[in-house]
C-alpha cells in the first residue's frame, strides 16, 4: 500500500536542507496537498468526490471562488477531470486541473496588467484587482 | 491570502517567464532557454533525455518554440512521474 507520509518526510528533510529547487518545490506541494485528502477514504490513491469537495474548498479557495460553495459545480469539474469514468480522480487526472488553473491563471495576470508598453502582469487569479496582489513587471 | 497550492500554481508561471523572458517572444522557450530551466529547475529529468529531446517533444507544433501551454505538457508529465516516484522513496 503506498505511503504518503514517507515521501512527505523525504521531501520536507530536503526542503530543510534547500537542496530543491522552486519547481520541485511547487510539484512537492501539489502531489501533498492532492495525498492529504486521497488517504482519508477508500483508495489512499484517488480522491473521492468528498475529498475532492473538500480539497476545492480549503485548498484552492481562492482560484475557484464561484464554484467552492456549489455542489453541482464540484461535481461537474470532476465529472469532467475523470477520464476514467470510476467516480474516483487519481493523480494523473488531478493534475490536468492544476494545469487548467495555471492557464487561466496567467491569463488573469495579462487582464490585469498595468496598461504601457513591454511585458508585465498584474495579480493573477482570485488575487483581486489590479494594485491588490502581488504584481510584476519585466 | 492564496493558499500554499494556489502559490504553486503561480510558481510555474513565474519559473516559465523567468527563462521565456530572455530573448525574442516573451512566451517562448527557445532550446536554450528550455536547457538552462531543466538544469535549474528538474535537471533529474535530464538523466534520461537530454533537453535537446525534451524541446522535440514538447514543441507540438514544430515552431521551435516552447509556449505557456506546450510548457505545461512538461510540467504534467515531471509531476506525474514525481508523483509515482513518491511513493517508491
Amino acid at each position: 500500500m503506498p505511503n504518503p507520509s514517507v515521501s512527505l518526510l523525504g521531501s520536507v528533510c530536503r526542503q530543510l536542507a534547500g537542496t530543491m529547487s522552486k519547481m520541485e518545490q511547487s510539484l512537492d506541494t501539489i502531489i501533498d496537498t492532492f495525498h492529504k485528502y486521497s488517504k482519508e477514504l477508500n483508495h489512499p490513491d484517488t480522491l473521492t468526490q468528498g475529498e475532492f469537495k473538500k480539497l476545492v474548498q480549503r485548498d484552492l479557495t481562492n482560484f475557484l471562488k464561484e464554484q467552492k460553495r456549489d455542489e453541482v459545480a464540484i461535481g461537474k469539474i470532476m465529472e469532467d477531470l475523470d477520464s476514467s469514468a470510476d467516480k474516483q480522480i487519481s493523480f494523473p487526472e488531478f493534475i490536468m486541473l492544476i494545469a487548467r488553473l495555471a492557464v487561466a491563471s496567467h491569463e488573469k495576470m495579462h487582464e490585469n496588467a498595468p496598461p504601457g508598453k513591454g511585458h508585465s502582469h498584474g495579480p493573477g487569479l482570485g488575487e483581486g484587482h489590479p494594485g491588490h496582489g502581488h504584481g510584476h513587471c519585466h | 491570502m492564496l493558499t500554499n497550492l494556489e502559490k504553486a500554481i503561480n510558481n510555474i508561471i513565474d519559473i516559465f517567464h523567468k527563462y521565456s523572458l530572455k530573448t525574442g517572444n516573451y512566451h517562448s522557450l527557445y532550446r536554450n532557454d528550455l536547457k538552462s530551466l531543466m538544469e535549474s529547475e528538474c535537471s533529474m529529468y535530464l538523466k534520461e533525455k537530454n533537453a535537446d529531446t525534451w524541446f522535440t517533444e514538447l514543441d507540438i507544433n514544430s515552431d521551435q518554440a516552447i509556449n505557456f501551454e506546450e510548457f505545461l505538457i512538461l510540467v504534467i508529465k515531471i509531476a506525474v512521474a514525481a508523483h509515482k516516484a513518491s511513493h517508491k522513496e
